[in-house]
């Protein structure tokens, strides 16, 4: 039997999930749409996941979970780590990427950037009270032109001459949009004008004042739009790598994080099938208020967070 | 008009209140009320009654405000500033008498009020029954009370993340509150002192020979009050790592960085409280840095600055770097930093406050930032 291990990424828009070998390969990956719902989109990756594994000869002895919800997938499946998205990514690119200097990460609701030097991230940004230029920017301006996001990118490359939209912040950016629609500037200009918007605002943004050194890698789920991809490589005037497990980095690297942690849980593919569920409870000692969530499963409660002192506190098995 | 008995009040700012309590009950002679601790509810008052791209702070101010006034405070103090600060003074004012409320400002900021003894008149006239006397004998316990309540949190910031039994330093740290909240004159304020600092350093600690170094850098009030940055210093320091801040009231306005006595001495007679966070401070730090700035932009621009760079010049392992969202003079100061980071090859994280409630975002930028400056000195030493 061969150790194996379990990475998911639980993001706003998708979740990824990624079984690896001691020697850090592949041996199955999944990548399905959150839809608002964490748990089950992660019950349907670990499902997944269990049917495409070799059971026979692998078993899992850690997880690890990332992105926004992994806290909550992490109580579910008894993960051993549990990191930050910054962090999974920059260990999943290296591993892949050794020789990569700055990673370019665009994905549903966030970006960053992450400067890398001799194996190890050095610096790093990430959007702080804006969400302008990710991944839901396109997809809603998609929406309004009538257009799959999929589709985004081969419809921006069949443009001459690509519209200039105001790149500065996602509402200007919007209202620009909807001006140029309406004087008649033809569609795939548009759609090639604000792959350059979202380069130029991240460019802007959040990587104002840090050195963009080659190799670059391009990643998140932005980085399938090859309109963006090739606008930051106008920009940038270097050449643009976009790795094709690009959008498995994070659980890659939460595996991998797994594996570096060193502590052995038990993992059951079992938990597809288990029944979790949430409720949340107000904090009435002060005026603050905390919200705390606690997590069942099988109406058991197995975690609970989100008080701010201990006064909050909600101890598992009293 | 307000007639006495006068109840006075001041914002919330860390633990400030107590020793500006413990100076109005003793030096003034005034009653002083404690605005409530800051909560969320603080908050969303003080943003409801606040213009909507005005800096976090004064919606922090203004929520303070109105608890102190429910409380039955009637007269309010505000400091004043060198950046939009140095209105806000006014503002309050008039949104709170706009709102019905019937009180007293005691505005330091106001031209008449600009030295020690500009101040003495406006004090006399809110604390009618205090002389002098009473004020130069208060003087020396709230300043000593200032000097070793930042002296017990920088120990604590730089030992908190490496106790054994999780919770032994901010046990100490509020029984120390406690004490201080009590304390009558200058004995009880270093009595306190001595019992604190005895307990502190005979709490079990595991800390390494190296351990990370954080400096916190960034805006006067957002660096000062834990509610409003989130705890960040508590979170970052029980990650595992020692904290440094230089920025507190006893470096900012208590103590003079000139050893010579004469010197020292002029410069409090001199003392102008528009040249605020300090014009103890802002020559002598312009003077410093001088090869990162020529002027001063403000508040407390060139502390940041100063401070990043001494951080850096030690070799700490990273800097974060706090404001409130739309800070002036903290926005015009990140290019330097950007400079210092690049030339000292130290990470610096920049995090902007407003008024959101929740501490995920924080909490995974934090938790980031220290993985990489951990991971970045594991590769190095070796």
């Amino acid at each position: 039997m061969k150790k194996a291990y379990l990475g998911i990424d639980i993001g706003s828009i998708s979740t990824k999930g990624v079984i690896i070998d001691e020697d850090k390969n592949i041996l199955a990956s999944i990548y399905l749409w959150t839809e608002g719902n964490p748990i089950g989109a992660s019950k349907k990756v670990i499902a997944s996941l269990g049917e495409m594994l070799d059971q026979d000869n692998y078993k899992v002895v850690a997880a690890g979970t990332t992105g926004s919800a992994r806290k909550l997938v992490g109580a579910m499946c008894n993960a051993s780590i549990v990191k930050n998205e910054i962090t999974a990514h920059a260990v999943g690119t290296t591993t892949l990427h050794p020789d990569v200097r700055t990673i370019l990460e665009i994905g549903g609701q966030d970006s960053k950037i992450i400067c890398v030097e001799n194996g190890v991230a050095v610096d790093y940004a990430m959007n702080t009270l804006c969400a302008a230029g990710t991944g839901s920017f396109l997809s809603s301006q998609a929406r309004r032109l009538g257009v799959e996001v999929e589709e985004f990118g081969k419809i921006a490359l069949s443009s001459q001459n690509p519209t200039p939209i105001a790149a500065r912040c996602t509402v200007f950016a919007e209202s620009d949009l909807v001006h140029k629609i309406q004087m008649g500037h033809k569609k795939e200009d548009i759609i090639a004008g604000l792959c350059h918007a979202v380069a130029n605002n991240y460019l802007n943004n959040i990587g104002k004042g840090k050195k963009i050194l080659p190799p670059i890698v391009f990643q998140g789920g932005v980085s399938k739009n090859q309109g963006v991809v090739k606008a930051f490589a106008d920009s940038l005037g270097e050449e643009i790598i976009v790795d094709e497990n690009g959008h498995l980095m994070g659980c890659y690297g939460a595996a991998i994080l797994a594996m570096g942690s060193g502590v052995e849980r038990e993992f059951s593919f079992d938990v597809a099938d288990m029944d979790f569920t949430t409720k949340e409870a107000i904090c009435p000692h002060c005026a603050n208020h905390c919200e705390i969530i606690c997590v069942y499963r099988n109406e058991e409660l197995i975690d609970a967070w989100g008080n701010r002192c201990e006064r909050g506190e909600i101890k598992v098995g009293s | 008009m307000i007639k006495p008995p006068y109840r006075l009040s001041y914002p919330q700012l860390g633990n400030y209140d107590v020793p500006i309590r413990h100076f109005v009950l003793h030096g003034l002679g005034s009653d002083y009320v404690t605005p409530p601790p800051m909560t969320k509810h603080t908050i969303e008052i003080g943003a409801q009654n606040s213009p909507d791209f005005v800096c976090a702070p004064f919606k922090c101010m203004m929520g303070c405000y109105l608890e102190a006034l429910e409380k039955g405070a009637n007269v309010l103090i505000q400091t004043g500033g060198t950046c939009r600060l140095g209105y806000y003074g006014e503002l309050h004012e008039q949104i709170l008498r706009d709102m019905g409320y019937d009180f007293e400002m005691m505005n330091i900021n106001l031209a008449n009020y600009h030295n020690i003894f500009g101040l003495y008149k406006g004090m006399k006239k809110i604390a009618p029954q205090t002389n002098l006397f009473k004020i130069l004998k208060a003087l020396p316990s709230t300043a000593k009370m200032i000097i070793q309540m930042d002296k017990v949190e920088d120990y604590m910031r730089q030992n908190m993340g490496f106790e054994i039994h999780d919770g032994d330093f901010e046990r100490a740290h509020k029984t120390y509150l406690a004490d201080l909240r009590k304390a009558k004159g200058l004995k009880d304020v270093k009595k306190a002192y001595a019992k604190v600092m005895d307990t502190m350093e005979n709490i079990p600690i595991n800390k390494p020979e190296h351990p990370l170094r954080v400096g916190i850098v960034g805006e006067y009030f957002t660096i000062m009050d834990p509610e409003s940055n989130h705890e960040i210093e508590k979170k970052i320091a029980k990650m595992g790592a020692e904290v440094h801040r230089w920025m507190n009231l006893s470096n900012s306005i208590v103590l003079c960085p000139d050893k010579r006595t004469l010197k020292k001495l002029k410069g409090y007679l001199t003392y102008d409280i528009r040249k605020f966070p300090s014009s103890l401070w802002y020559k002598f730090q312009l003077k410093q840095v001088s090869k990162y700035a020529k002027y001063d932009m403000g508040s407390s621009g060139i502390s940041t600055i100063t401070l990043a760079e001494e951080y850096a010049k030690r070799g700490y392992d990273g800097l974060i770097h706090v404001k409130s969202f739309g800070c002036m003079p903290e926005m015009d100061i990140i290019p330097v930093l950007h400079n210092i980071s690049a030339d000292y090859k130290i990470p610096i994280l920049y995090l902007s406050y407003d008024t959101q409630t929740s501490d995920t975002g924080i909490e995974t930028r934090l938790e980031a930032f220290y993985d990489m400056i951990d991971m970045r000195k594991e590769v190095t030493k070796s």
